[in-house]
């Protein structure tokens, strides 16, 4: 299957009827840049039918690592080649989540800035959860940042009973703040 | 509070490890299962008096030597002791703000395990006040501690900055215990950052010191403390702030007086991934060597009484 471009959208259970589970997988390139390697941040939420984050424990990053209906999880150590990976349980998640949504975003404690733009690459990935075989991945997201500190990767949605992925790639210049301000995270 | 070296913590396996897709990690998952709970004397909260023994009466001071016996904790106090060395003492049933974290409380659930394998932490209710973002909070003596949530502590940076009418006059220190048991400090014009300076956790800023909440599971512990510049080491008064990446702000008061070179300010700890501060409204001063060693950090070297060795 060729990659999938930003707002490319497919029907996981369409193809995978028996489909249960997913990991989101995160890969990226920073060409040696350490300050970038070190705060590149995953954030995951869980979003209700109004567009906000179901509950701060709806929200899974590397500080809380499972949400409270246990459905979705980040992995401390990302298997294969991935720098990240999510493992969402769809048949888990609760039924007022109507979308998971996958954010990248710039830690911005360590003093030092820098932007997404200078990713050399960047790339999603869908794999089965029940034995790991891939599904679909993402053509290189990093083409067309420049001061972006955060990025709306892609999120997973209810479509008629069933759920499907949507590759978004659209980026906020106000990082972490403008992201929890969309989805009614507390900071 | 009890104040002992205290090393890595092995309290919190939850935070440390997941299980593995069985596909892709055929062996043992590596996480608890529901039997695994932390082990009856791991790190407790004790909200209960503060440890310091000598009568406020007195006026000797020695912050080196270590109290032989726990000092009495009456009822209502707000000291925070999390170390993991000493069993539990047993709690009063009625002790008003004292929290063991020793076993599941009412609020903590057991732990559960999803079909792969996602385990639920258990979750204890610390009992302790939040911060909104954006709101202002004045750490009393009679409210000292607050929590901030797993993401304030996992948030870009807190920061904590000196206003006085003249800032050269004093500057802002941390000391700090790493999850895996390094101590160390930041203190300006000495050691700018640590514990590794090409991956800082903690350094000097403009005006202050920041802990960069990117690494929240790589700290223990922290303590931060003011060193008045002047040489006849008088603290100026004023107000320290600590700010969050939501910008909430905690004041702690910097009481103007004479010092002996160091006054501890404020301690925190990391409690299943929720940053815990608590200003210390010590009202004993020392040098820094003794002030470091009166919270427990006593790893680190030093030159002098006034130097370590970083």
């Amino acid at each position: 299957m060729s990659p999938m471009a930003k707002g490319a959208n497919i029907a996981l259970q369409r193809e995978l009827p028996d489909l249960s589970g997913v990991v989101f997988g995160v890969d990226w390139d920073t060409g040696g840049e350490r300050v970038l390697d070190d705060n590149l941040t995953l954030l995951t939420i869980l979003v209700g039918a109004d567009g906000m984050a179901l509950s701060p424990e709806h929200v899974v990053h590397f500080n809380q690592l499972v949400s409270a209906d246990l459905s979705t999880a980040q992995l401390q150590q990302a298997l294969g080649g991935d720098d990240e990976q999510v493992e969402v349980e769809l048949t888990g998640v609760p039924d007022d989540v109507a979308k998971v949504v996958f954010v990248l975003y710039l830690s911005e404690g360590s003093g030092s800035s820098r932007t997404l733009g200078q990713l050399k690459h960047l790339v999603v990935r869908l794999l089965n959860l029940d034995g790991g075989a891939s599904i679909i991945s993402s053509v290189d997201l990093a083409d067309g940042l420049s001061a972006e500190t955060a990025l709306k990767l892609a999120e997973l949605y209810r479509h008629s009973g069933q759920w499907k992925l949507r590759v978004l790639g659209m980026g906020y210049s106000s990082g972490l703040h403008g992201v929890a301000k969309e989805y009614g995270v507390p900071l | 509070m009890t104040r002992t070296p205290a090393g890595a913590r092995t309290d919190l396996p939850f935070l440390r490890g997941r299980s593995l897709r069985p596909a892709q990690q055929p062996s043992t998952p590596p996480v608890p299962g529901p039997t695994a709970a932390p082990p009856p004397t791991s790190a407790s909260l004790d909200l209960s008096a503060p440890a310091a023994a000598t009568p406020p009466t007195s006026s000797s001071l020695d912050l080196g030597a270590v109290p032989a016996a726990p000092p009495a904790t009456p009822p209502g106090g707000t000291s925070l002791d999390l170390f993991d060395d000493e069993p539990a003492a047993p709690q009063p049933p009625d002790g008003g703000t004292s929290l063991s974290l020793a076993a599941p409380s009412g609020a903590a659930a057991t732990p559960a395990r999803s079909p792969h394998g996602h385990t639920r932490p258990l979750r204890h209710d610390l009992g302790l006040p939040t911060i909104a973002a954006g709101e202002r909070r004045l750490l009393t003596e009679h409210e000292p501690v607050l929590e901030l949530t797993r993401m304030q502590s996992a948030a870009g940076a807190i920061e904590a900055k000196v206003a006085v009418s003249n800032p050269t006059e004093v500057v802002l220190g941390i000391v700090f215990e790493t999850a895996d048991g390094r101590e160390s400090l930041v203190l300006p014009g000495l050691s700018q950052q640590g514990p590794d300076p090409r991956r800082p956790i903690f350094r000097a800023t403009s005006g202050g010191v920041a802990v960069d909440l990117r690494r929240i599971t790589d700290i223990h512990r922290v303590l931060l403390f003011a060193v008045p510049t002047r040489p006849s080491k008088q603290m100026p008064g004023g107000t320290v702030t600590v700010t969050t990446y939501g910008g909430s702000r905690l004041e702690i008061p910097l009481v103007a007086g004479p010092t002996l070179g160091a006054q501890a300010l404020l301690s925190g700890y990391v409690v299943e991934g929720r940053l815990v501060l608590r200003a210390e409204h010590d009202p004993y001063s020392g040098t820094l060597q003794q002030v470091c060693a009166a919270y427990g950090y006593r790893e680190i070297s030093w030159r002098d009484p006034y130097t370590p060795l970083v």
